[in-house]
């Protein structure tokens, strides 16, 4: 079977689908910025990358705990105490061995313009609020736009904040305007479910919003994950927000 | 004054803020946000924010995990 053929046959399922027709060059093309490797951002990157984004920047410190696999499914019990990192890297190869992928061990000011070079959405799937705030605001800042999705228990939250738009910001705000004060979250408990519906329903949006099929603007998707139940809520701005609080000065 | 508070009808007084109706219902204010009618009071906002008769109040969990 010839190259072409065979890509063709790959996204078969996929691109029967009007929103993904013809759509495989896009997605090819695209670059995704993906922080954290956990319980979402391992899942998320395989379907990503299964779908065909083929450029990714992958971002994580950690080593896999033995806590961690029932959750992280690109890990298994064999890779306890070896890098998310490498790991991640292997699985992603081998299920499509045309990805481009470069790797952060952390990130921070000083290497967040090569994490996020190029690229049309920067991931936040880390797993505190400090590492989410810093990178939502590096972000604001570089006017790059951002996915946040967080879980925990049985609860999950999910908002693009196309932050290249600028008044997208000033109708809307950013994720500080969002979280404001809140004091550092204690961890939680999670089902390796909960973790794989939130990662799942990231990889879903940043396969419309790569593709043009995502038309709506500061949405925050509240998941109730034990009910089965999705809210939404529209994000508003807070004026005198510390990150963004410089876009609505002159604001009407 | 009646409103709808997490899909519960409640009678408040007038001129009560977000802040101090969550005080009332024992709600602290750690990890959580606010939407009044579906949109988000953002948190720097929720002391000064005053409910209205009618308003649909919603509190959800802040969740930081991944």
């Amino acid at each position: 079977m010839d190259k072409m053929n065979h890509c063709n046959e790959r996204y078969l399922r996929q691109a029967m689908l009007d929103e993904f027709a013809n759509k495989q060059d896009i997605l090819a093309n695209k670059k995704v910025a993906i922080a954290g490797l956990g319980g979402l951002g391992g899942l998320c990157s395989y379907l990503l990358v299964g779908a065909g984004v083929l450029k990714i920047n992958i971002a994580d410190s950690d080593v896999i705990e033995l806590s961690n696999i029932h959750r992280q499914i690109l890990f298994n019990q064999q890779n306890v105490g070896v890098s998310k990192l490498d790991c991640a890297i292997r699985e992603l190869k081998a299920l499509d061995d045309r990805v481009q992928i470069n790797s952060f061990a952390y990130i921070d000011e000083n290497n967040f313009t090569q994490f996020s070079q190029d690229c049309d959405l920067v991931l936040d799937l880390t797993d505190n609020i400090e590492t989410r705030r810093k990178l939502s605001k590096l972000c604001c800042q570089h006017a790059i736009d951002f996915v946040h999705t967080s879980v925990a228990a049985f609860n999950g939250i999910m908002i693009a904040f196309p932050y290249s738009d600028r008044d997208f910001i000033r109708k809307y705000g950013c994720y500080e305007c969002l979280v404001g004060d809140t004091p550092k979250i204690k961890p939680q408990g999670i089902t390796g479910p909960s973790a794989a519906m939130m990662a799942s329903a990231c990889a879903q949006l940043v396969l419309l919003l790569l593709t043009g099929n995502y038309k709506e603007a500061g949405k925050v998707y509240l998941y109730d994950l034990k009910n089965f139940s999705i809210k939404q809520a529209k994000l508003s701005p807070n004026e005198n927000c510390p990150v963004c609080g410089g876009f609505h000065a002159n604001s009407i | 004054m009646q409103i709808v508070f997490n899909n519960n009808r409640l009678s408040i007084v007038s001129q009560l803020t977000l802040a101090e109706l969550l005080q009332q219902q024992g709600i602290a204010m750690d990890a959580i946000a606010v939407a009044v009618d579906n949109d988000i009071v953002p948190r720097a906002k929720i002391k000064d924010f005053i409910v209205q008769d009618g308003m649909v109040v919603d509190v959800f969990t802040l969740v930081a995990g991944g």
